[in-house]
């Protein structure tokens, strides 16, 4: 099942003055139930403005978004006591203590203390939960807004950005959370813009750009699309080896000081066997790393001298 | 409600209201004379010399010569109807202490304590409810809330009905503070005459009106608030209108007047008809005239928040 789905969903925000803005165009996205799905995408692909069309504060110009199997334009109320979610920044009351937001909040679905204190002693600020939110350091208020969403023990958690502006002793705090509630067995949206966070994470990925999404899947496939595979080999004599593997019928090249292989990482032993056969001896062989940047960069470049028509200007919300 | 409170406007406008009171209420004990009710002799000898006074402006004595004065009918007046007229002119009660009546007039005279100040604490109502919805846009808060619950007309009314009914409530507790500083003049230097049963129950209903009057006042600029997304946009606008519009419509269409916010609230806070306007305007008219626009300045901003995108 997937719990959240879009379909042909696109939003454009007009302008009294000015042209309109496409901020996203005909996206499909299937999110299976459980694990950690990356939404990745540079600033102003449509992230945002996608997450507010499926918790209903915007509304598509077309299309149609579902939670839980519930059309958000009409059964919403029904399953956002399912859903938590941080929109951006958290926006909490900054003269209320985190705690007594919490309890607030709370007080909408029903939630008592006990299970607000367990929230904030699980991921928000701790002990500094009776201090007022205006004195947070902002990656106090990122984990009180993931304590907030938390507290409906909800099944689909969506997080907007969670690493947004912390440092790096911060990011991998939430990392580690985030890949924590996937391992629970609740299904994590995360939107991210940072490769190695959605790299480290996620099970699945989706790349947005320019409000399309342009690739989707699990990482590793994602990651190995339309790509034969390669392997690195180093060995004393590169020069040697690939004269012998270009011999026996391999594709190989010299780069730097290893060879490149033109071979999956399943045909490992063949080029093994092939170097003893011409008794050179490997000191190490793996297969050459594609990062998820790579693919990224591959892939938002493909659009860049796209002609007008798809989708246009930079996300507004 | 409890977000509203901890506001530091909310509190500092509740702070300077029970400052305010606390003064007023040590000013008008020092500066209040104790009542008499025979009457000083500073007070008999005050208004013989109002009376004269009042003579000498119809030129003195009118003997023949003088200036005809002439009265009902073309009938010219004689000295006595001269003193008679002066004697009825000049109010016989020229004590200045505070009554315990003087709080709530139960026959609706505009000037009484709780009529003037309800006033004031109307405008703080807008201005208070205004700011903290125009607060919570520019937070962002309401993006928060509306994650948790999405049904953005039962949003709008709870926050409507939670600021209005704060109003009233923190209205009435300020009218009562009022009362309470007032009281030691009113105990030890005026009296308590005429505060009977009927007086009571005027007073009590004059003090609910005048909290009922805050909660409409709390929904227009909450309301405005939630419609501009904004505080300034919601105080601009009402004060332009409160200030600038009213009085055009007065003067330009004064048969008109009969709709505009000013001459209704007065109407509904006295529980009176009001004297020498030109139109004529039940009470109940002027309640239900007040509710509707306080209805319909909700119902925009409940239609507002559930048909635009919450996209900032």
């Amino acid at each position: 099942m997937n719990v959240i789905e879009t379909e042909g969903l696109r939003k454009v925000y007009r302008r009294l003055r000015g042209p309109e803005t496409v901020a996203v165009d005909r996206l499909d996205l299937a999110v299976p139930e459980g694990g950690v799905f990356g939404f990745l995408g540079p600033n102003g692909s449509g992230k945002t403005t996608t997450i507010r069309c499926l918790l209903g504060l915007v509304r598509p110009s077309a299309g149609t978004a579902r939670l839980l199997g519930a059309d958000v334009a009409t059964g919403l109320p029904g399953v956002a006591g399912k859903v938590g979610s941080i929109v951006e920044a958290p926006a909490l009351f900054p003269t209320f203590s985190g705690r007594r937001n919490l309890t607030l909040l709370g007080r909408l679905e029903g939630i008592g203390p006990k299970t607000v204190d367990d929230a904030l002693e699980r991921v928000g600020p701790g002990e500094r939960g009776g201090h007022l939110v205006r004195t947070y350091s902002l990656g106090m208020r990122q984990r009180l807004g993931i304590a907030a969403a938390l507290l409906k023990d909800p099944a689909v958690l969506v997080l907007d950005e969670p690493a947004n502006g912390l440092d790096p002793a911060g990011i991998k705090e939430i990392r580690q959370l985030v890949r924590r509630l996937g391992d629970e067995g609740r299904t994590v949206f995360v939107s991210s813009h940072l490769l190695t966070e959605i790299q480290a994470t996620c099970d699945r990925v989706a790349i947005l750009t320019r409000g399309r999404c342009v690739a989707a899947g699990p990482v590793d496939d994602v990651l190995s699309a339309g790509r034969t595979g390669t392997m690195v080999a180093r060995l004393a004599d590169v020069a040697a080896g690939a004269a012998a593997l270009v011999a026996a019928g391999i594709g190989a090249r010299v780069v730097g000081d290893a060879v490149h292989v033109d071979l999956p990482p399943s045909e490992a032993a063949r080029v093994s066997e092939t170097l003893a056969a011409a008794r050179l001896w490997i000191t190490e062989l793996r297969p050459q790393a594609v990062s998820l940047e790579d693919v990224f960069l591959e892939l938002t470049g493909e659009l860049t001298g796209e002609p007008t028509g798809g989708p246009t200007g930079e996300e507004t919300a | 409600m409890r977000r509203c409170l901890a506001r530091r406007l909310t509190r500092l406008l509740i702070g300077v209201a029970v400052v305010a009171s606390a003064v007023t209420g040590v000013v008008t004990f020092v500066n209040t004379e104790e009542y008499s009710p025979v009457g000083s002799p500073e007070r008999v000898a005050e208004r013989a010399e109002a009376i004269a006074r009042c003579e000498r402006s119809f030129g003195g004595e009118p003997i023949d010569g003088g200036p005809v004065i002439l009265g009902e009918g073309g009938r010219r007046l004689s000295p006595q109807d001269v003193r008679e007229l002066c004697r009825g002119a000049v109010p016989t009660d020229l004590e200045q202490s505070l009554h315990l009546t003087d709080l709530w007039s139960a026959t609706g005279d505009g000037d009484s304590v709780w009529a003037v100040t309800s006033v004031f604490l109307g405008i703080g109502a807008l201005i208070g409810a205004a700011s903290m919805v125009g607060a919570e846009w520019k937070a962002g808060t309401f993006t928060t809330l509306l994650t948790w619950e999405p049904r953005r007309v039962r949003l709008a009314v709870a926050k409507l009905a939670a600021v209005a009914i704060l109003a009233a409530v923190v209205t009435i507790l300020l009218q009562l503070v009022l009362a309470a500083a007032l009281f030691p003049t009113m105990a030890l230097k005026g009296t308590t005459s005429g505060a009977d049963g009927e007086w009571l129950r005027a007073a009590a209903g004059g003090l609910g009106r005048s909290g009922a009057l805050a909660g409409l006042a709390a929904v227009t600029g909450a309301g405005v608030a939630m419609v501009g997304r904004n505080t300034a946009a919601a105080l601009g606008g009402a004060f332009a209108y409160l200030a600038v519009g009213e009085s055009i419509l007065r003067v330009w269409r004064p048969a008109q007047s009969r709709w505009l916010l000013g001459e209704n609230a007065t109407i509904f806070l006295t529980g009176r008809r009001l004297q020498g306007a030109p139109f004529e305007r039940p009470v109940a008219l002027a309640t239900v005239t007040l509710v509707g626009y306080a209805l319909a300045i909700a119902a925009a901003a409940a239609v507002s928040l559930r048909s635009r995108d919450v996209a900032g």
